[in-house]
């Protein structure tokens, strides 16, 4: 953002305030359009993944090339697709359940950084601010389910605020365990580490419980499967979304993968090595001596492999929406209390053990 | 520092306005014909029977008061972690950082022995009583 500033001061001549709005303007307009094409990207991987586990072919027909442009057609249908406003239902509350849904995930995207210096805001508490933005979606969707006065919505919407406000606890707790470790709230600082010292997955046993307990609990933050019972389609219709349509259905749809993509970037960028590639100095590349690069090569480098990181935990995700059956609500429960929270605080007090004893599996 | 933050509001406000916009562009181009059956709560086809406002399961509200509880000590923990890490050499902030781990693992074992933690309450402690 702020090199962002400078090359609008310098190189067009912009100033103060013009300069500041022409950078938010290229920010807000790349994040749009990436989170855009990313969810198309996701739901139509989400369908292919879906149908070649249960040997199927999935979308074929749109778009000629196995179906590529199902979710473009999916986008503009739900365009064009009557809003339903239910007669008996609070209309400002209902209105605006899925604006606070989105607005929350939308916001978190700032603090990732897709490669060196590259993430929107620079904010020293990265860490601190992706756990408190992203409860603000719970609101919302208590709002939506409340809003809605069907059964089926409020049941979806308590349901899901239970659970994602209970495995919030087990997420907080593992993303304090690579903190103890590294010193920083900065989500940079984490990958500068980690290029320095190698993925701090294998930092030590603890760590990686911390890993394993976050992804769960992730999976949980984001109403995954197995976790997916808030819109549990045979019990529930579809949860606290079961009377919105249209363009308000499909912002709910966009949060949905929209909180993936950050749940796995993050799982990358803590405990993947983010934006670096392992045993590989990638500042070095820059140097006429190696390989001369410039800075923009090494950037979208550095995009390429986080992207390719991501990919893979939300194509895990999907793995496990085919491979696991959807647990109980009193599963749910039992899962993140009495077996990820204690897990969690035991990776926290090992590792900070750990660290006064200066033990791991490489220096710290 | 301050435009950091700054950033924060702005994608708020843009979040909002991301899923507004189409809102209102579609208005342009959607039909709207509604009718009263139309407009009712979806029950499966079932006409339904009052509202659905209603007070729901206590089991609820001990979730999130047991959230509350965990959730403000866990922000406790965050600047201690942060603080321990740039000093590893200090064992009586490690002996402090246990001692308020324990503190809150004890809160969690009391819950677990009181039986809020599970979905379904179980009538083990009731029985014991009546002997």
């Amino acid at each position: 953002m702020e090199t962002l500033i400078g090359v609008f001061e310098q190189q067009l001549g912009l100033e103060g305030v013009w300069a500041l709005s022409a950078a938010y303007s290229v920010c807000i307009g790349s994040l749009l359009g990436f989170i855009t094409v990313y969810a198309m990207f996701a739901i139509w991987m989400e369908r292919k993944v879906a149908a070649h586990m249960q040997v199927r072919m999935g979308p074929m027909e749109t778009g000629a090339w196995h179906g590529w442009a199902q979710s473009i057609a999916d986008a503009v249908k739900l365009l064009f697709k009557e809003d339903i406003i239910p007669s008996q239902s609070n209309k400002v509350m209902f209105w605006i359940a899925p604006a606070v849904v989105f607005c929350g995930v939308f916001a978190g995207f700032i603090v990732i950084p897709f490669a060196l210096g590259l993430q929107i805001a620079d904010l020293n508490l990265g860490i601190f601010f992706l756990i408190s933005i992203a409860s603000i979606e719970v609101i919302g969707v208590i709002m939506a389910g409340w809003a809605s006065n069907s059964k089926y919505s409020l049941f979806g919407a308590i349901r899901e605020a239970a659970q994602v406000v209970s495995y919030e606890i087990p997420t907080a707790t593992a993303l304090l365990v690579p903190i103890l470790v590294v010193g920083s709230f900065r989500l940079d600082d984490f990958n500068l580490w980690q290029e320095a010292n190698g993925w701090l997955i294998f930092h030590s046993p603890w760590m990686m419980l911390a890993g394993l307990v976050f992804f769960i609990s992730s999976l949980a933050g984001c109403k995954r499967a197995p976790f997916d019972l808030p819109e549990a389609e045979s019990e529930l219709v579809s949860g606290f979304h079961t009377e919105y349509s249209g363009m308000r259905f499909s912002f709910f749809f966009l949060e949905e993968y929209a909180s993936m993509f950050v749940a796995s970037a993050v799982m990358a960028t803590l405990w993947f090595g983010g934006w670096t590639i392992p045993f590989v100095d990638m500042s070095t590349w820059t140097d006429p001596d190696s390989f001369g690069l410039s800075d923009v090569a090494v950037t979208s480098i550095g995009i390429v492999v986080l992207l390719a990181k991501t990919f893979f935990f939300i194509f895990v995700q999907m793995w496990l929406r085919w491979t696991l059956p959807r647990l109980r609500v009193d599963q749910v429960m039992t899962l993140g209390y009495k077996y990820l929270v204690p897990w969690g605080f035991v990776a926290l007090v090992m590792t900070a053990i750990f660290k006064y004893y200066g033990w791991g599996w490489f220096p710290n | 520092m301050y435009l950091d933050f700054h950033a924060v509001l702005v994608f708020l406000i843009t979040g909002v306005m991301m899923v507004s916009t189409p809102m209102v562009l579609g208005m342009l181009f959607r039909p709207r014909n509604s009718y009263k059956e139309k407009d009712m709560p979806y029950e499966c086809g079932e006409d339904p029977i009052g509202g659905a406002q209603i007070r729901f399961d206590m089991r609820f509200y001990t979730t999130a008061l047991i959230f509350i509880v965990f959730d403000a000590e866990i922000v406790l923990i965050f600047p201690w972690a942060h603080v321990f890490a740039h000093h590893p050499e200090q064992g009586l902030a490690l002996v402090a950082g246990l001692v308020f781990v324990t503190i809150v693992f004890f809160g969690l074992i009391y819950d677990w022995a009181k039986g809020d933690l599970d979905w379904v309450k179980s009538f083990r402690n009731k029985r014991r009583v009546q002997g």
